[in-house]
């Protein structure tokens, strides 16, 4: 019963069932006290919203079909009219094997300890027993390693007790003797840690979770499907046919509901998914994007909006290993659904899709389920009346409710259009209306397409009742696609903006989407299409329009918090940004330079969204129309810079940055020149003389000093960082602490951590650990209320460097592994190389030798990305993992060549990590270095 | 080279006493602290930052060391390594002997009154090691400086 269900004797296993209700008429035949149940209580349990009369036949089928897949004979499962048993003296199951632990072998156990129960089964008698079979895996777990370290095989113990931590993560009587089996295996240290986790554990469940890399993509909580508003009519056996599927070991890993817009697919998904998750444990719900790149979208949503460069692998590493289920709404928007389907089926192994669409994938596997309009009398009737909240159900009411849903064609959007001007007119006021709107006769049309204009005719007639204030209102709205607040909407329409939305509430033409704060209002994706392509070209074109000027004044508003306060507008921005970036493309089509504003406000948010290719295309299309407009040339290509630099392209970022200021220059746009010089001066001041980066520094100094004063602070805290790698730390410690006090006071969180992280090595060599402690503790408080995960991963490298030097190589390794995590998300790889020093370094002094290794040969494109300070580092590392292999020879060789390369090249060291490199000289009694190594060298040896 | 003479069961007899005490491990290690400060408050300037971690960090040290005393030679590694870092927190020699007291004070305090006596003897003998290698450590270090 744990993992797959099935039945072993000595010569045969079954593990097939004809199907899955078979399968649960053995268990439940198993699981009964004496192996027989009455007829009818096994029918209740397998069909609990079924009538027992129906029943009856479907257990006898159910029960003939057991019997054949077993080989049964009638001495096995035997029948009477009322009862069906099982020969339990033939037949042990796995819970009675639990309650004698001492009989099974300690693998067998692990397994039972580690395989979930009947996982897939949403049944309440399922879920009701799975606690108890916790309890008894907790008390199988107890009483054999107790057994097992009375009899001195603590290894053994201790195996069997870790597979049970995660049924209990905080039993103490687990705890315990998980510390006696390290104690009795000789690690006190062991059995402190092990204390140390289970304390963790109580106070805070997730802590443990979010120490390693794979295990802080588990924490994500996915996106959920959105809470259907009313409740869901028809399709019973649709739904418990889509269930099934779902629930049962086919290998069925794509489903495409396909059918006409407003006809119900996405509400059968949702409702087919009920009570999955309660086994499965994940189920996910995105709905796709309207243009860019599906990929990219999909792994933001899934995050949240959080960034996603590397999209295909964030997909993989969030959903891999889940079983989840997800449903992906809305395909037929795409231009290639089906490439991107098999990219994500191949990706993640285990994932199960469900997809809505107007035409099927055409992807192998696929299992297509065209969704009908529903039945006439029996479901859209019944839906009609239920939403028009009928109170008088007579016969000729019936009977027009009957036309009525037969005109609808049997879409439930329709259906829920109608039933929503039932409320304005009688039943026979709208018969007559529809019919006077049909003009095509309806045998002349194929099906779907006959649907579909059921649904534009009753659309027609709903938005026909609008005044026509409601109706452009209508319209306007319909051109934000990623639904819009009510303050937008009272922009648009002025002070009536609560009446005006509550008749299209009314109307059933919009939904407030309430999952979000603030409130959105939006219309679904049949009707938005339906109403601009309805509407008349100079209206649409005056919407758009307006959708862009109301876009423009958002993104506006944004850039100027943004340069007060910087990071925090981010998430304020995220909330917008499908409209944003419709608007760019609306504008960029239409009107150039209104795209051209758009884009220097809004490409500061987009950045650190990681989505490149995009912005690359974006800034390509404008660069077209603007080639003789020098400002907007410096905003394209200094938007590009920056992508450039956090791909780790420096040489590539400051190149560019420098012709970005040229076109500034020409523009006569000081401000902006300014800044084009600094991002050029933050990409290159790692390859330039000492002399260089100060003259720079001092023009660039006093540039901002004239034009854009509000930069000195940014400027600050980068000199001090410069100083602080030449060792000037008084002068360092000066600009810094400047720099932190000012953003501190602006509440500029990503300078403060900036300045902050720039400080700790400044404290760490003039001895302030106080201070240096002091400061770190108010960083960490930044990050409870700032989300901005580059801070974040700035933020951890340091805790990580502070941790090494402080001889705490645990946390130092979980401060390294979680700054991975985040770069991961943020695919910034520049930080990710610099993170790994640390990681490698905490290994190497826990003895984890062959851990530290591997990460090293990770950081083999540090040399590449310019970062040769970290492949110095790096090389050391592997200095001293050979030197702790006694390889002594070949340590000092490795440790003479990274030192050569520092001083041939001239490599700045961060103090922290020098001084971990003096250590090592001292610890290997290195004196001479003298030999000649390159950049190629320095990173295939990293790479061995 | 220290020396440490411990048989096999007083090894493990100072094992026990410490997996005992891990339970209590944060609150010994706060009361270690309370009672070095109380005897000498010109101490507590060392302390100034997360006394948290410092606690942790004691009880950490003291699981390697027990976990290695079969092998001095490694014990006396690490803790050589500690006595060179201590240099560059300005630990002085008066203070180990400090530490030393106030441990065995604490020992006395949380043993049982029959075992009082055979704990305070071995873990004396423990924690003269740890100071005299710790500084063997510290001493090394100033004399190359």
């Amino acid at each position: 019963m744990f993992g797959t269900v099935g039945l072993h004797s000595e010569h045969v296993s079954y593990t097939t069932f004809e199907t899955k209700r078979a399968a649960k008429l053995l268990i439940l035949l198993c699981l009964s006290r004496n192996g027989t149940m009455r007829r009818d209580e096994l029918a209740d349990l397998l069909w609990p919203e079924d009538f027992i009369d129906s029943t009856r036949l479907r257990l006898r089928q159910e029960l003939s079909r057991l019997r054949r897949g077993l080989d049964a004979n009638d001495e096995l499962i035997g029948s009477t009219a009322e009862l069906v048993s099982i020969d339990r003296s033939l037949v042990e199951n796995d819970i009675e094997r639990l309650s004698r632990p001492k009989s099974l072998a300690a693998s067998e156990l692990t397994t039972i300890l580690t395989e979930p129960f009947l996982p897939g089964w949403d049944d309440a008698w399922v879920t009701a027993k799975r606690d108890e079979v916790d309890q008894l895996r907790i008390q199988a777990a107890i009483t054999s390693a107790t057994e097992l370290l009375d009899q001195n095989e603590p290894d053994v113990a201790l195996q069997i007790l870790q597979a049970c931590t995660p049924i209990s993560p905080t039993n103490e009587e687990i705890r315990d003797l998980i510390m006696k089996a390290h104690n009795a295996m000789g690690s006190l240290s062991d059995a402190l840690g092990e204390y140390r986790r289970f304390k963790m554990a109580e106070s805070e469940p997730e802590s443990i979770q979010n120490s390693t890399e794979i295990s802080s993509f588990d924490a994500f909580e996915l996106p959920q499907p959105p809470h259907p508003i009313d409740q869901f009519f028809g399709r019973k056996q649709l739904s418990q046919d889509l269930k099934e599927i779902l629930q049962s070991s086919s290998e069925t890993r794509l489903i495409s509901l396909v059918g006409t817009g407003g006809i119900g697919k996405t509400r059968l998904a949702i409702e087919a998914l009920k009570g999955i998750e309660q086994n499965t444990g994940f189920v996910s719900f995105v709905e796709c994007p309207t243009n860019g790149s599906p990929e990219i979208y999909l792994a933001q949503a899934l995050l949240r909006g959080e960034n996603a460069s590397d999209p295909v692998n964030v997909i993989k590493r969030l959903l891999q290993g889940r079983s989840c289920v997800l449903i992906l709404d809305n395909l037929e928007h795409l231009d290639d659904p089906g490439r991107f389907v098999a990219s994500v089926l191949s990706a993640v192994s285990d994932l199960r899709l469900i997809v809505t669409s107007r035409k099927p994938m055409k992807v192998a596997g696929e299992h297509t389920i065209k969704v009908s309009p529903l039945d006439g009398e029996q479901e859209a009737t019944p839906m009609l009346a239920e939403l028009a909240g009928s109170k008088r159900i007579d016969a000729s009411r019936t009977a027009q409710y009957k036309v009525i849903a037969e005109l609808c064609g049997g879409i439930p959007l329709t259906l829920r259009l109608a039933a929503s001007r039932l409320r304005l007119l009688e039943p026979e006021e709208l018969i007559l209306e529809l019919k006077q709107s049909t003009t095509l006769l309806r045998g002349d049309l194929p099906d779907l397409e006959q649907r579909h204009r059921d649904l534009s005719r009753m659309l027609r007639l709903t938005v026909s009742s609008l005044s026509q204030n409601d109706a452009k209102a209508l319209l306007d709205l319909s051109c934000f696609p990623g639904g819009v607040t009510r303050s937008i909407v009272r922009r648009m329409v002025g002070s009536e903006v609560d009446d005006v939305l509550e008749r299209l509430l009314d109307s059933a033409l919009i939904w407030l989407d309430d999952d979000v704060s603030p409130l959105r209002f939006r219309l679904l994706e049949p009707i938005r299409q339906f109403v601009q392509e309805e509407s008349t070209k100079d209206h649409l074109i005056q919407s758009r329009r307006n959708f862009v000027d109301q876009m423009m004044a958002i993104a506006d508003q944004l850039y100027y918090g943004w340069n007060i306060a910087s990071d925090t507008q981010d998430a304020i921005y995220l909330d917008d940004r499908e409209n944003h970036r419709s608007a760019l493309r609306i504008a960029l089509d239409t009107e150039p330079d209104k795209a051209l504003f758009l884009f220097q406000k809004i490409w500061t948010f987009e950045l650190p969204v990681g989505q490149f290719s995009e912005l690359d295309e974006l800034s390509a299309r404008l660069e077209s129309n603007q080639k003789q407009n020098d400002n907007a040339m410096g905003h394209i290509l200094i938007c590009r810079s920056w992508c450039r630099s956090t791909e780790g392209k420096l040489d590539d970022a400051a190149i560019i940055a420098r012709q970005s200021k040229q076109h500034f220059d020409r523009a006569g746009d000081a401000a902006n020149s300014c800044y084009a010089f600094a991002t050029a001066y933050e990409h290159e001041r790692y390859r330039l003389s000492w002399d260089e980066v100060k003259r720079n520094y001092e023009e660039l100094v006093d540039l901002a000093t004239d034009h854009a004063p509000s930069f000195l602070p940014v400027l600050k805290v980068w000199r001090g960082t410069i100083l602080s790698m030449r060792r000037e730390w008084a002068a360092a410690a000066d600009d810094l602490e400047i720099g932190y006090q000012i953003s501190k006071e602006l509440g500029s969180f990503g300078t403060q951590v900036y300045a902050g992280v720039a400080l700790l090595p400044i404290d760490f060599e003039l001895n302030r650990r106080d201070k240096m402690f002091e400061r770190l503790h108010e960083m960490r408080q930044i990050f409870e209320f700032f989300d901005n995960r580059h801070c974040q991963s700035v933020f951890l490298r340091a805790e990580a460097r502070v941790a090494l030097v402080e001889g705490e190589m645990i946390r130092a390794e979980e401060c390294s592994r979680r700054g991975l995590a985040i770069c991961a998300i943020t695919g910034n790889h520049l930080h990710a190389v610099e993170i790994k020093v640390s990681l490698a370094r905490s290994l190497i002094a826990q003895g984890r030798l062959s851990e530290a290794e591997k990460v090293i040969q990770e950081m083999a494109p540090a040399v590449t990305y310019n970062l040769v300070r970290i492949a110095v580092v790096a090389l050391a590392c592997k200095a001293e993992i050979r030197w702790k292999q006694e390889l002594f020879d070949e340590a000092k060789d490795l440790l003479a060549d990274a030192l050569a390369f520092r001083d041939t090249n001239k490599v700045d060291i961060h103090i922290m990590e020098s001084a971990y490199l003096d250590e090592l000289i001292k610890k290997m009694d290195l004196s001479v270095w003298e030999r000649s190594i390159s950049a190629e060298q320095l990173s295939a040896i990293l790479s061995q | 080279m220290s020396n440490l003479c411990l048989t096999p069961e007083e090894i493990h007899r100072l094992r026990s006493s410490f997996f005992e005490f891990i339970p209590v491990s944060q609150e010994l290690s706060q009361t270690f602290y309370a009672r070095l400060f109380e005897n000498h408050p010109e101490v507590r300037a060392y302390f100034k930052s997360d006394m948290q971690s410092q606690q942790d960090k004691l009880v950490d040290t003291l699981a390697v060391v027990l976990d290695t005393l079969e092998r001095t030679d490694k014990a006396e590694g690490i803790l050589t390594s500690l006595g060179e870092r201590h240099v560059n927190y300005g630990v002085t020699p008066e203070l180990y002997a400090y530490v030393e007291v106030a441990f065995l004070e604490l020992v006395a305090q949380y043993a049982k009154p029959e075992e009082r006596d055979e704990l305070e003897a071995l873990w004396s003998k423990l924690m003269n090691f740890v100071s005299i290698t710790m500084q063997k450590g510290a001493s090394a270090t100033v004399s190359t400086c």
